[in-house]
């Protein structure tokens, strides 16, 4: 019999605790839902993961993408092996670049409370010899609040997040679904299929959002030639702001949109003339200005205290020197106390 | 970033320990006018006071000394005080005077202790050395009436407790990687092992000539107003700027897109610092700065260097 209720109440709570992920098969960059039951107010640490390999050329290795960091609390750790060391640029309106020294061929990041926004990271720098490939894994940790009925909704942007497996672990539950590569094709099948279903799965692709792409005109030009400080009325500059957009665009994963046309739901929609987009929801100019400015003012006091407990429950990464634990932001700001010799008094002037 | 927030804000914490306006007169040929010799100097952006009437800041540049690093120098007098007996002295700049200082001579009691005394020769000038400093910070160098206590002149100074070499290629390409080099002096008494934190800014030239600081008061902490500009983005805080994480995110977000930081920290007496930079850059002169600081001693060194973008 007390084997029954212990089953049952280990059964009973595998179900409260287990989340679902929708879409099953995602491309990269569309948005994951995660969602779940739990008891009414209950905090859950979610852990999401994924590996790849890059490849070293010239005994030098280079990645470059935009990833969303997820609101606060949360943590973000990327461990690098067959490396000497390891460069880390994230772009904070300019590239903020700093330099993580390697031990045993292994360098590692690891950063928690980082403002949430999307970001563009960069890392690059010197593989060990003789090492073709380069293994990064990243790790990033967030924690869900259920609301009052103790339902749970956590949004994953799978920008940055290459083809392959995505790990999520949390509630007492892990699941991996492969991430795929976005092409024409696919992205458009899923919005077809989206479109069709009618509503009935509650997942909006990415694919789905409106993409306009406009014509690349003289006046299109134009403005990028301002916007990039060259000036239009000389020839040379212009050809170079032509030649320079036409290069930002070849990839497609650039796009310029015109005015009033939506971002996310975030930005609001592009107010300028035009706006050079990433992927399907990021104008750079509002992206970098809503993550700069509206984010910072977002630190509510509740989200303060599931800082706290998060820092409490997670582990510091073993191989990083403590200096590794400081965010970005937060050694700036250190730095510029200490310049102006502010080491106890507090921060006012 | 830092680094901009330090060269903005030196400027206006060095006024806070000035005195009498009248005495702050740049120009070479009408007098009051103080010349650092031998210093490593930083280019400030450009300072403008409103306090009811409008002063501009007569300083380009913000000398940098190091520790016990004698501080010489000629004070460009006036002619009208030929003959007249000067004190030059030297005291740490002070926050809490910063609205004070444009209307009040309260200087002259806290530079007792370190200072000398010259006499102006017949065209108002003289020349001074003073001794180093053994602490690093922010200071003033005053000069003073000897009879009238009146300050004549003054120049804020930063003082660090090294020197440091850069080492950088003079052009750099729009959208590669710029490794920089840093590497700081190591005076007898430093631990070698003590960690310290390399950080460099590089900003275009224009953009950072054009940086401009104006404050507008009208005389209470409440009525201060202030408005940092950089290129064509500007940004207003209100009553004496607080150091914090907006503060910080705003200036992020004022400086040019061209404009790129990296920072190191490390316990050898150098570090490489990579400063990334998009394809997209305008070309031309730019300015980079750098610092280093180590925590528990201070600022280890500041230093300066024209870069060019092609």
């Amino acid at each position: 019999m007390r084997a029954i209720i212990v089953l049952a109440i280990f059964i009973f709570g595998s179900l409260c605790s287990a989340f679902d992920l929708s879409p099953a098969n995602p491309n990269s960059g569309d948005r994951i839902t995660l969602s779940g039951s739990t008891s009414p107010g209950e905090r859950l640490s979610f852990h999401s993961s994924f590996s790849m390999d890059l490849p070293v050329t010239g005994g030098q290795y280079e990645y470059e993408t935009a990833v969303e960091i997820p609101k606060k609390p949360n943590r973000v750790t990327v461990t690098a092996r067959n490396v000497k060391y390891l460069n880390a640029g994230v772009k904070l309106g300019i590239w903020i670049t700093r330099q993580f020294p390697a031990s045993g061929g292994i360098a590692s990041i690891s950063h928690a409370d980082v403002p949430p926004g999307k970001y563009d990271l960069k890392m690059f720098g010197e593989a060990l010899a003789g090492s073709t490939s380069v293994p990064v894994e990243v790790v990033a940790e967030t924690v869900a609040q259920a609301d009052s009925e103790g339902k749970y909704e956590l949004v994953i942007d799978t920008s940055g997040i290459p083809a392959g497996d995505y790990r999520i672990e949390g509630a007492g539950d892990l699941k991996t679904i492969r991430i795929r590569e976005p092409s024409a094709t696919s992205i458009s099948a899923a919005s077809q299929q989206n479109r069709g279903d009618g509503g009935g799965d509650d997942h909006v692709s990415s694919a789905d959002k409106k993409e306009t792409q406009v014509e690349i005109t003289p006046e299109v030009i134009q403005w990028y030639a301002i916007e990039i400080g060259l000036k239009v009325e000389n020839k040379s500059q212009y050809d170079e702001a032509e030649r320079l957009l036409n290069k930002r665009l070849s990839g497609g994963y650039w796009k310029v949109i015109a005015q009033g046309e939506p971002l996310t739901e975030e930005a609001g929609n592009c107010e300028q003339e035009y706006c050079l987009v990433r992927g399907v929801d990021a104008c750079t100019v509002c992206r970098e200005k809503d993550m700069l400015i509206k984010n910072i003012t977002s630190d509510s006091d509740a989200t303060r205290e599931g800082e706290k407990s998060l820092s409490r429950n997670i582990s510091a990464p073993q191989s990083g020197e403590s200096s590794l634990e400081k965010g970005f932001i937060g050694m700036i700001i250190n730095w510029v106390k200490g310049l102006l010799g502010m080491h106890s008094e507090g921060w006012g002037w | 970033m830092a680094l901009l927030l330090v060269i903005c804000m030196s400027p206006l914490l060095a006024w806070a320990d000035e005195s009498r306006p009248v005495a702050h007169d740049s120009d070479p040929h009408e007098g009051g006018w103080i010349a650092l010799e031998g210093t490593n100097l930083i280019k400030i952006p450009v300072l403008n006071v409103n306090l009811g009437m409008n002063w501009s800041q007569p300083f380009d540049y913000l000398p940098v000394y190091a520790e016990n690093q004698p501080i010489r120098g000629t004070f460009w007098g006036p002619r009208n005080r030929a003959g007249s007996e000067v004190r030059i002295a030297i005291s740490r700049f002070n926050t809490s005077d910063l609205l004070s200082a444009f209307q009040v001579i309260e200087s002259e009691a806290k530079t007792k202790e370190k200072g000398s005394r010259a006499v102006l020769n017949s065209t108002g000038d003289a020349r001074f050395s003073l001794r180093g400093l053994s602490s690093s910070g922010m200071y003033t160098v005053f000069i003073f009436d000897e009879n009238s206590s009146a300050v004549l002149s003054m120049m804020p100074l930063l003082v660090t407790k090294g020197d440091l070499t850069l080492q950088m290629p003079a052009n750099i390409t729009a959208g590669d990687f710029a490794r920089l080099r840093v590497n700081k002096s190591l005076p007898d008494n430093e631990s070698i092992n003590q960690s310290s934190i390399f950080a460099a800014i590089l900003i275009s030239r224009k953009d950072y000539e054009n940086a401009r600081l104006v404050l507008v008061s009208k005389g209470t902490d409440e009525s201060l107003n202030s408005t940092l500009s950089i290129g064509t983005k500007s940004m207003q805080m209100r009553e004496l700027p607080s150091l914090s994480m907006e503060l910080l995110m705003q200036m992020l977000y004022l400086l040019p897109r061209n404009s790129t930081a990296g920072m190191q920290e490390s316990k050898d007496s150098g570090a490489d610092i990579l400063l990334i930079t998009d394809p997209e850059w305008e070309k031309g002169s730019y300015i980079l700065t750098c610092g280093v600081y180590s925590s528990g001693k201070g600022l280890w060194g500041m230093k300066q260097e024209a870069v060019e973008v092609i």
